[in-house]
């Protein structure tokens, strides 16, 4: 980094003294009433950067009074706010290497943080170079440009609205920059603010600016960049509808499920009531000693009619008692999966739960006389089935007869 | 070169221009401003200012894709551009100064990329400057399908700058640059005659923010009315963190550093750093706790010790 030269130092005295070595062909516009309104803007800047103390800030201000009266007051408070804290950053990080060649600058005393970056802020020197780049006083047409919250009159440009179509945060008064919507937002209504501003002004001007409608010319998008771009909207709002629709049938089934299991809460509260009823009424005729019926007309005919109802209801509708034996199934379905083994759990058919081990229905005690009794009238069909009536016969028989009785079988 | 140059320039302005035909205007432009307390008979007809602004746009070797992109989109909003190849050297900028004599420009805009991540914008006045140096970020192209709108090759936006603009000096010289750099000249052969985008330079967060909408009126308007004018993005987007300003093009004395500026290369140590240490974070923040929780013994209420 080259080293800043001399004419380029920040000092109060020194700065004017600078200004005319470095300026000579450009002293009488510094000395002239009427400058641009930019120009004065910048000495003040220089002046008041350079001015330590306020008293000397504010006599300054006061002493240029009547060439500031297009600057507003607000402006003009912003503006101090902000010098103010560069001020304060920059005499707290002061160098010393330009107390070597001003020794008479007393506010640039702290030689302790030689090692600190130098934070530079030159702005008598930026005020110069602005000066050399700048256009000056052009038209405004020239360069369309158009500040927010200053007003371009003066120079033949758009004026500030008077109702500000927008209401959010400027730019700088953000309080969180990673706040997308936010910030886009009040970058939307800066940038939209100004073309109001700019065409608003144009249309007073009786300047045209818009194209026609017959006007075809190269656009910075190409068409098929801008076709992708109308395909993937498309699709996008597509995907949307139909996400949208899904919700919409979800939440309809949520609720018809809800419909349906209240009716069926319905009808068994419905149910519970009757059977009540039905109790009451056999009660009654308990209590009435089973007095048969004369006439129906002895009976509350609204018992009758309850009782009729519940038994319907007890019974179920015949589609329903057809539905519920055969699970919902049709007729031939039932037949051919009962055919086919099909449905029903497969594993596990044979293995013994609580109750089959439980069950002793098909348990015979041994009891080895009985047996053997009933085992020695298998050659005697006539009382097969029969128990023996008469215990001699069921003495062993002989070995002749046993052998004889295997030979027929 | 330079001869060539010169009797372009000499052919453009009638023959009574020369190198100082800029300075002429500006000089003549203010004296405009000054003269206005003066009585009009005496004062010379000022000649009419004509914005004769042409900006060379170019990168350095080694961008990557979305960087050239952004390069394109500066370029296809500015019709005064002049685009040149990439750069090839990284110690020596000045010799941009040249490029820009040949092509007769007097604005640069030169993307610098280091590392192949990392993009560096400068805006300089060529050759007397003074220069800028950005450190780009959030950077969105033109290529993006969120970005809808779409406008006219060539028309002159309107440019948008926040307050600060007007308020801080530095800002004051970004401006002009930034109206000289993305402002068409009025009357530039690829120019078109209308308005139908808006570019906006925003300060937020201590970066400039620039965006460019197209501005977009309702079918069912009126003529002569603005209601229902709304903005629909085109991009790019980007966000723009000033390091330093130069007195110089692309060198000279520093006017203003940036004193909070880290460049990426000092986040990215740190964050390596912060990895690195993420053990012994554990560890202190253990030891840190048991010390806490051992200063704060609990209250010792009225029936405590009852059960």
């Amino acid at each position: 980094m080259p080293k800043r030269s001399s004419s380029q130092r920040v000092s109060a005295s020194g700065r004017k003294r600078n200004t005319r070595e470095d300026s000579d062909s450009e002293e009488e516009d510094f000395e002239d009433e009427d400058l641009a309104s930019r120009q004065m803007l910048m000495r003040k800047h220089g002046q008041k950067f350079d001015d330590d103390d306020d008293d000397d800030l504010e006599d300054e201000e006061d002493s240029s009074e009547d060439d500031l009266d297009d600057v507003d007051d607000d402006e003009a408070a912003a503006e101090a706010a902000a010098l103010a804290r560069i001020r304060r950053k920059q005499t707290t990080h002061d160098d010393d290497e330009e107390d070597d060649e001003d020794d008479d600058d007393e506010e640039l005393g702290n030689n302790n943080n030689t090692l600190q970056q130098k934070p530079q802020y030159d702005v008598h020197a930026l005020h110069s170079k602005l000066e050399s780049i700048a256009w000056g006083n052009v038209p405004w047409n020239e360069h369309l440009s158009v500040v927010a919250n200053l007003d371009h009159s003066r120079q033949g440009g758009p004026a500030l609205l008077s109702n500000k179509p927008s209401t959010a945060a400027e730019p700088e008064d953000l309080d969180d920059v990673n706040d997308d919507a936010q910030r886009e937002l009040s970058f939307y209504s800066q940038a939209h603010d100004a073309v109001m501003r700019a065409l608003t002004h144009m249309q007073k001007e009786g300047q045209r600016w818009q194209r026609p409608s017959d006007y075809f010319a190269e656009m910075v998008k190409s068409d098929e960049h801008m076709a992708k771009i109308q395909r993937r909207l498309l699709e996008e709002k597509k995907q949307a509808d139909e996400s949208e629709e899904r919700k919409k049938q979800r939440a309809l089934k949520r609720y018809s499920k809800q419909v349906q299991s209240e009716k069926l809460r319905e009808k068994a509260r419905e149910k519970k009531v009757n059977e009540e009823s039905i109790t009451k009424w056999r009660k009654e005729r308990q209590r009435n000693g089973y007095s048969p019926l004369q006439s129906e007309a002895d009976v509350d005919p609204e018992y009758i009619a309850m009782a009729l109802k519940a038994k319907r209801q007890l019974q179920g509708k015949f589609g329903e008692r057809l539905a519920a034996s055969a699970a919902g199934k049709s007729k031939k379905r039932q037949a051919r999966d009962d055919k086919h083994g099909f449905g029903g759990r497969k594993r596990l058919k044979k293995q013994n739960d609580r109750d089959s081990a439980n069950d002793m229905s098909s348990y015979r005690p041994a009891r080895f006389d009985q047996e053997w009794k009933r085992a020695g009238k298998v050659g005697n069909p006539k009382s097969a089935s029969g128990s023996p009536k008469n215990p001699k016969m069921m003495k062993r028989p002989g070995k002749a007869k046993r052998a004889a009785s295997r030979a027929k079988l | 070169m330079k001869a060539t140059k010169r009797t372009r320039k000499q052919r453009d302005d009638g023959g009574d221009g020369g190198d100082d035909e800029s300075h002429d205007v500006k000089r003549a432009a203010r004296g405009d401003a000054a003269g206005k307390s003066a009585p009009a008979s005496t004062a010379e007809p000022a000649p009419r200012f004509r914005n004769k602004e042409k900006v060379l746009v170019l990168c350095s070797r080694g961008v990557t894709y979305r960087f050239r992109h952004l390069m394109e989109d500066f370029v296809s909003l500015m019709p005064h551009c002049k685009k040149d190849s990439k750069l090839d050297t990284k110690k020596d900028l000045r010799g941009i100064n040249d490029l820009a004599d040949l092509k007769g420009c007097s604005s640069c805009c030169y993307f610098e990329v280091k590392k192949k991540r990392d993009l560096y914008l400068w805006i300089a006045k060529s050759p007397h400057g003074p220069s800028a140096k950005f450190h780009v970020s959030n950077v969105h192209t033109m290529e993006e399908m969120k970005l809808v709108g779409n406008h006219l090759r060539g028309s002159r936006p309107i440019l948008s700058f926040s307050r600060s603009f007007e308020e801080l000096p530095h800002l004051q010289v970004l401006k002009e640059m930034f109206t000289h750099v993305f402002g068409v000249p009025r009357g530039h052969h690829k120019m078109k005659p209308f308005v139908d985008h808006v570019t906006s330079f925003s300060v937020a967060d201590g970066c400039v923010w620039m965006r460019n909408y197209q501005i977009t009126e309702p079918l069912t308007a009126k003529a002569g009315s603005l209601d229902g004018t709304g903005l629909v993005e085109v991009g790019p987007r980007l966000s723009m963190n000033l390091i330093k300003v130069f007195s110089g093009s692309f060198g000279g004395s520093t006017l203003f550093a940036n004193e909070v500026y880290v460049s990426p290369n000092a986040v990215r140590a740190e964050e390596r750093k912060a990895d690195a240490m993420r053990y012994e974070n554990k560890v202190k923040d253990k030891a840190a706790r048991k010390k806490h929780v051992a200063s704060l013994p609990p209250e010792q209420g009225e029936f405590d010790s009852l059960f």
